[in-house]
């Protein structure tokens, strides 16, 4: 069965380009166009591997993340959160929040390829610590 | 005695009026009356001697006039006597007598022969016996003359005597005579005639013969100044006590004198006496009858035992019947011997007079000036301040209005004294208080409160100004050269003179000026101009206020202020950047995705494929700007924190550590122990230690044989108050030439490969740095190496400086 992957940012041109680069890979991607409509969707649907964007309007990626921990359905499910490239402190946050996994915008596709299938694919969700290139 | 009459006493004033009142007329009544006494004296003894003298020529008149009746009677007696022996004289022309006749004037003589005359045949020529007998009847001498028309008048007898004791027969009357002439008219002459050698008292009367022809005369005549006893009257007159009466002759021979009679004017002892009786003589022959003559002379009776001449004063008259001159005189003393007794009479007199007066003024004067001298002690010790006595105001007279007045203007002073004493310590306690407080003022000024002059020198100042200037003590500062050891550039004080002289102040004028070690200090000048009596100006007084700190203060909030607004602009711009970055971010990572997608599907052989490998290059390269954009605006966002510098420098190292080994750079490590934190974002001077490192890495990228050593040290430097820490990081590469060394800091600058290096790096360095209010500076040498060094100001007064948080 196909794995579902949610992808949530504040700009469709993002949500676009990752569908365009996950779909092909046999993912079935979701979008949520910021925090309140992920949550609809999560509510609705299960999915297998969240990306979240940290800079959001109304909902930041911090809070989001929290939210979905605090669904007993998703407290397990990874996370991966985009961050800006000032690093170590999203980070904390980031792990703070729940986020298993990390990748600095501008994303480089192949990583995020490598990351998801790493991730997916053993199952559970392995909390690595990246360093910032 | 003062010299002035005004400036004497009253009292002596009075005194010697009084005196001078007294003595004055004393003197003058004395004067007058021993001047009229003298003169009475004089005109007394004058008129004495006139009397005596004219007594005397009257007596002789007299006796003149009893000489000529007897002469005028002896002839008639003479002629009655002729007469009886006969009629007429007969004169025999055959009987002639052989005579030497003698002019009785000239003593000429000649022979004559004249006729015999006979009378009643008696001859009478050269006989005496008529002759004898007139004298016997009458007593005077007698004598016949013949008349003998060659010569004159021949004596042929006569009982006259010549000088040598012979009758005189035989001389003649010469024809000029008076007598002659008289007898030729037939006249008596009566009077006085020269008889052969003295004057006569004589007559003589015409002889005729029968035809009544002149034929001779006869002459009857007594000798004159015969009689010895009114000689011997005039010898015997006294005028007054030794005065005297004397009688000379018109010949100079003395007549009657006490002393010297007998004797001839010119035979006298004393040339002065004769000289006198000569001029007597002289102007006696001159007088009128009934004229007085008045001589005054020195004489000396040395008969008498005198020895001084004594002057007299004489009156003459001339008795010209005898040819005398009758004197009398009398000595002055004797006649002023009055006057001088009067006078010694009158001094004493006058003398106790002028005592009594001296006293009585002296007395009145006093009663008249005690008044004024009480009134003038009291005065004075008015003056002193005394007023305890007053003046005595019984009298009514001006002094005692006087008194009464002082009284009362020594009231009306001691009032107004009092109450002025009474204002001037009010005024002075006022005064006094008043001098403290603007004393205490002018001390007390935090600011520099001065007088000064125009040329340039202190009259007063406070302490603060003497504390502000850094001198030891207000006299030194008083001793300065204002323009040159107080200001740094003596004109800035002319403009301020200028100014002050134009508006006649300056308020807040700002000057720079130096202390006394040369230190600079920076004072607001508010001084007003002082202009001397005459409207000159003399000199300036004003504040100066300190404002170095002030000014410190302003440069350093400015440069605070600058900084901030940098940082704040440094920050805006960061935050745009971080947003444009951020909205890069989206974009770029849409088109990477979708080219990795696109890049995937294309075929090797496809030119699309390498189309796409470009495009994808460049969003390799946008997301290397957007990168370093990043890196730019977190570089704005600073937090500054207290810091130890060797904390970024320990982290740059650690990061570099692998890469340092793995090239064989020998690290060498110097870092001062002890160094002061500075207020520093960790991270940002990481960033920059890290470039710096990585620069000094790739320096040495040769390698091989050549020694590759990278340095790190760290100091603490001082430069005037300034403490900064100095990081040096000095490689041992292939330098920087030198051509492009003041380039290096320039944005996107590189001597990079493209692909390595953006040329970002040593900029943001700087940025980092400057926005740390450091420097970084670089010195290189081309094959021998580079060294960087980084200084970073130490914050004053250590870590209690606060951050300058920028927010975050």
């Amino acid at each position: 069965m196909s794995k579902q992957i949610l992808v949530v940012d504040d700009d469709e041109l993002v949500l676009v380009a990752l569908v365009e680069l996950l779909s092909p890979k046999g993912y079935r991607v979701s979008t949520a166009l910021g925090g309140p409509q992920a949550l609809e969707k999560i509510e609705k649907d299960r999915f297998d591997l969240l990306i979240l964007d940290i800079i959001m309007p109304q909902m930041d990626g911090y809070q989001l993340c929290q939210r979905i921990r605090a669904m007993e359905r998703y407290s397990e499910i990874p996370i991966i959160m985009l961050t800006a490239k000032s690093g170590e402190e999203d980070k904390e946050r980031g792990l703070e929040a729940g986020a298993n996994l990390f990748l600095p915008k501008p994303i480089s596709p192949q990583r995020l390829l490598e990351m998801i299938e790493s991730t997916i694919e053993k199952g559970q969700s392995e909390v690595s610590r990246q360093e910032s290139e | 005695m003062p010299k002035r009459f005004r400036d004497w006493k009253i009292q002596t004033k009075m005194t010697t009026l009084a005196v001078i009142l007294v003595l004055l007329p004393i003197l003058a009544i004395s004067i007058i009356a021993i001047a009229r006494f003298t003169s009475s004296l004089r005109k007394a003894a004058e008129a004495d001697l006139e009397h005596i003298l004219r007594n005397v020529v009257s007596i002789c008149r007299i006796q003149q006039g009893l000489l000529q009746q007897k002469v005028t009677s002896d002839l008639v007696v003479a002629q009655t006597l002729l007469k009886t022996y006969g009629t007429h004289i007969v004169e025999d022309p055959t009987t002639v007598v052989p005579i030497m006749a003698v002019n009785q004037e000239t003593q000429e003589a000649r022979h004559i022969q004249v006729p015999l005359w006979r009378i009643d045949n008696k001859p009478i020529t050269q006989t005496s016996w008529f002759v004898d007998e007139v004298q016997r009847l009458v007593g005077g001498t007698c004598t016949v003359f013949q008349r003998i028309d060659s010569v004159g008048f021949l004596r042929i007898s006569t009982n006259v005597l010549q000088k040598d004791a012979r009758r005189a027969v035989g001389t003649y009357i010469p024809k000029t005579s008076l007598v002659v002439q008289s007898i030729l008219k037939n006249e008596t002459f009566i009077g006085r005639a020269f008889v052969v050698n003295s004057w006569h008292t004589a007559a003589y009367a015409p002889l005729r013969d029968e035809q009544e022809r002149i034929i001779g005369a006869i002459y009857v005549g007594t000798r004159e100044q015969s009689t010895d006893a009114l000689e011997k009257a005039i010898a015997r007159i006294k005028v007054g006590e030794t005065g005297y009466a004397f009688v000379v002759d018109a010949k100079g021979n003395i007549i009657t004198h006490p002393t010297k009679a007998g004797r001839n004017v010119v035979s006298l002892d004393d040339p002065a006496e004769s000289e006198v009786i000569a001029q007597i003589i002289k102007l006696g022959t001159k007088l009128n009858d009934n004229e007085v003559g008045t001589i005054r002379y020195p004489w000396v009776n040395v008969e008498l035992g005198e020895k001084t001449p004594r002057m007299k004063i004489a009156k003459y008259m001339s008795f010209p019947d005898w040819d005398w001159i009758i004197t009398a005189g009398s000595y002055e003393e004797e006649i002023y011997a009055g006057v001088g007794k009067t006078r010694l009479f009158i001094y004493p007199v006058a003398a106790a007079i002028m005592a009594v007066a001296v006293v009585v003024a002296v007395f009145l004067s006093r009663i008249l000036t005690q008044p004024i001298l009480n009134l003038t002690e009291i005065t004075t010790r008015m003056a002193r301040g005394d007023f305890s006595r007053h003046a005595d105001t019984s009298s009514q007279d001006e002094v005692g209005f006087l008194a009464r007045s002082f009284n009362e203007m020594a009231r009306q002073v001691r009032d107004n004294t009092e109450n002025l004493e009474q204002i001037v310590t009010e005024r002075t306690t006022k005064l006094v208080e008043s001098e403290a407080r603007y004393r205490r003022l002018f001390e007390g000024s935090k600011d520099g409160i001065y007088i000064s002059t125009v040329e340039g020198r202190f009259l007063d100042v406070n302490r603060s100004a003497v504390e502000l200037f850094g001198y030891d003590s207000k006299e030194e500062l008083l001793s300065i050269d204002i323009p040159h050891d107080l200001y740094v550039k003596p004109e800035d004080r002319q403009r301020m003179k200028d100014e002050i002289l134009k508006k006649g102040f300056v308020k807040d004028f700002e000057q720079q000026l130096k202390k006394k070690d040369g230190t600079e200090v920076f004072v607001l000048i508010t001084s007003n101009l002082i202009r001397d009596t005459q409207g000159k100006p003399f000199g300036y007084e004003g504040i100066m206020r300190d404002i170095t700190e002030r000014k410190r203060l302003d440069a350093e909030l400015k440069k605070t202020q600058a900084y901030l607004i940098q940082a704040a602009k440094m920050r805006a711009l960061g935050d745009l950047v971080a947003g444009v970055a951020h909205e890069l971010n989206n974009p770029l990572m849409a088109s990477e995705t979708i080219l990795h997608v696109v890049h995937e599907n294309l075929h090797e052989d496809c030119p699309n494929r390498t189309r796409v490998e470009l495009t994808q290059e460049c969003n390799r390269r946008m997301a290397k700007i957007i990168n370093h954009l990043r890196e730019f605006s977190r570089q704005a966002k600073a937090v500054f924190e207290p810091l130890d510098i060797h904390v970024p420098i320990e982290n740059a190292l650690m990061i570099m550590q692998q890469q340092l080994l793995s090239r064989n750079i020998t690290t060498i490590k110097d870092l001062a122990p002890g160094l002061p934190r500075i207020l520093a974002d960790s991270n940002q001077l990481e960033q920059v230690f890290l470039n710096l490192i990585s620069n000094a890495r790739d320096s040495m990228e040769g390698g091989g044989d050549q020694r590759t050593e990278l340095t790190i040290q760290t100091a603490l430097v001082k430069t005037n108050e300034q403490q900064d820490l100095e990081v040096t990081i000095r490689d041992t590469g292939s330098g920087i030439p030198k051509e492009i060394m003041d380039k290096i800091f320039e944005p996107f600058f590189t001597t990079k490969q493209v692909k390595e290096g953006m040329g970002l790096g040593l900029a943001i360095c700087y940025g980092i740095v400057e926005s740390h209010g450091g420097r970084i500076v670089v010195d290189s040498q081309e094959d021998r190496g580079t060294t960087f060094k980084v200084f970073l100001p130490v914050p004053r007064g250590g870590e209690n400086v606060k951050a300058n948080s920028s927010g975050g």
